[in-house]
């Protein structure tokens, strides 16, 4: 009697070594997927740290204003408790309209916010911006070059304040980077290890990330601010 | 006997090398990032551009839109329009007052648009209030699709900056769908930058990074 050999094995089966490497790897996946979901506060939290410059806070007899949402209390708080003297605020050089008194300007607005808070209009100064993109850290660096003896705190949001040192350091002169430390105001809303609870948070997080990226990437290419042209509101050709 | 290494079927054939894998992987990386940096400035204002699809008016419409902020370049454009003929009337939303508005230490920013129109030779009933507090570009969507129901005929133009005329017009077009084809969108000019050199100005970088992350925001909703 003759026997029929068994058929040889399909070219197509993936052999059992290949198939328990992918399930090895598979398991390996939703472990990690697993880990990442228990963990999900402490790794959010830790995308974020980087975007905080920590800065153990100084005297200063000056207080400087970038951002926060609640920086205008915070700055004023240390006046009433004599912790600082004097208040800078950044005003944008006056468009035509507020050059023509159809619009009101700046700095009015802000001084009599600070007046609400109890701060006298005598501690508020103005610095002003050569245009609108002349960052604060420029229009202060001009500031501390006339001030040789003023500490600064500069107050600005949490998430932004990597990006806020990193420009004080490159616009001010080494001698002054001292003089100028960094307030943190964390924002009603949100802060570093909650940010993704909230749409404000999270557009924090992303343009304060993609802001780092790119003001570091950029170097020195810096264009001239544009101003607009009458011709460029037009539709006629 | 000879034998064909390579035709011996898929289980005899040479496995890649992982090492060959990941050299590729990384000569991938290497390639990719050296054509972003080498073509960076191209694809920045690649992408500024892309953000832009504000078009040319070739005919008069009914309404003018100006969505809310930066009244002093959207308004002036919504002026514009008026003076040369592209629409007979100009509708403002009521933009959410902020604290400090409420407090009296700003003007709302109705008011604002108002005063710049008017100093543009706007006339005071060409100018028309669009009911219901806005506080997002949808809202503001929402807002146009309650005046085009009372209005169904009408053809309006959206003013807004360039760089935020492509998110204005996905959510116009997902909030009134039945009168997006009677929008036009047109673009105001930013102060200061534009899709051509945003990424070398703190406000452009600021401007457009936020618009970029707020577009991805709204086109997962």
């Amino acid at each position: 009697m003759s026997t029929v050999p068994p058929p040889p094995p399909s070219s197509n089966a993936p052999r059992p070594a290949v198939k328990s490497r992918w399930r090895r790897r598979l398991v390996l996946v939703a472990v990690g997927l697993l880990l990442a979901f228990v963990f999900r506060a402490s790794i959010l939290t830790g995308l974020a740290r980087p975007l905080v410059y920590p800065e153990a806070e100084r005297p200063a007899d000056t207080i400087v204003i970038v951002g926060g949402d609640n920086a205008a209390e915070r700055a004023a708080r240390s006046i009433l408790e004599k912790e600082a003297a004097r208040i800078l605020v950044a005003t944008n050089p006056p468009t035509e309209w507020e050059a023509k008194g159809i619009l009101p300007d700046e700095y009015s607005p802000m001084q009599a916010g600070l007046e609400s808070l109890g701060v006298s209009a005598g501690v508020v100064e103005e610095i002003r911006l050569h245009n609108v993109d002349d960052t604060l850290t420029d229009a202060l660096a001009r500031w501390l070059d006339r001030h040789p003896e003023a500490r600064c705190l500069v107050l600005c949001e949490e998430m932004r304040s990597r990006e806020v040192r990193w420009r004080l350091d490159r616009t001010l002169a080494p001698a002054d980077r001292d003089r100028v430390c960094l307030g943190l105001v964390v924002d009603r809303k949100f802060c570093r290890s909650n940010w993704w609870k909230s749409e404000e948070g999270i557009s924090a997080f992303v343009t304060g990330w993609m802001s780092l990226i790119l003001q570091a990437t950029r170097g020195d290419a810096i264009d001239e601010w544009r101003e607009c042209k009458p011709t460029d509101f037009t539709m006629a050709r | 006997m000879q034998t064909d290494r390579f035709h011996d079927g898929p289980l005899n054939r040479p496995q890649p090398s992982r090492l060959w894998v990941l050299g590729l992987g990384c000569a991938l990386l290497v390639t990719l990032a050296v054509v972003t940096l080498t073509w960076r400035e191209s694809l920045l204002a690649a992408a500024g551009r892309w953000m832009n699809v504000g078009e040319r008016l070739d005919h008069s419409v009914d309404y003018t839109f100006v969505l809310g902020g930066n009244p002093k370049t959207r308004v002036v454009m919504a002026a514009a329009l008026y003076r040369e003929g592209f629409t007979r009337r100009i509708l403002l939303p009521e933009v959410e007052v902020p604290p400090e508005a409420a407090q009296g230490l700003a003007l709302p920013e109705r008011e604002v648009a108002r005063r710049i129109l008017l100093a543009s030779d706007v006339p005071l009933e060409a100018i028309v209030d669009v009911d219901g507090e806005v506080t997002s570009t949808r809202d503001e969507a929402r807002a146009l699709g309650r005046f085009l129901d009372q209005h169904p005929e009408a053809e309006v133009a959206v003013v807004t900056n360039d760089y935020h005329t492509r998110r204005a017009r996905m959510l116009f077009e997902r909030q009134v769908p039945g009168h997006s084809r009677r929008l036009h969108f047109v673009a105001a000019p930013t102060r200061g930058f534009g899709p051509d050199n945003w990424w070398k100005l703190n406000n452009g970088v600021n401007t457009y990074v936020t618009e970029f992350a707020k577009l991805c925001r709204d086109a997962f909703r």
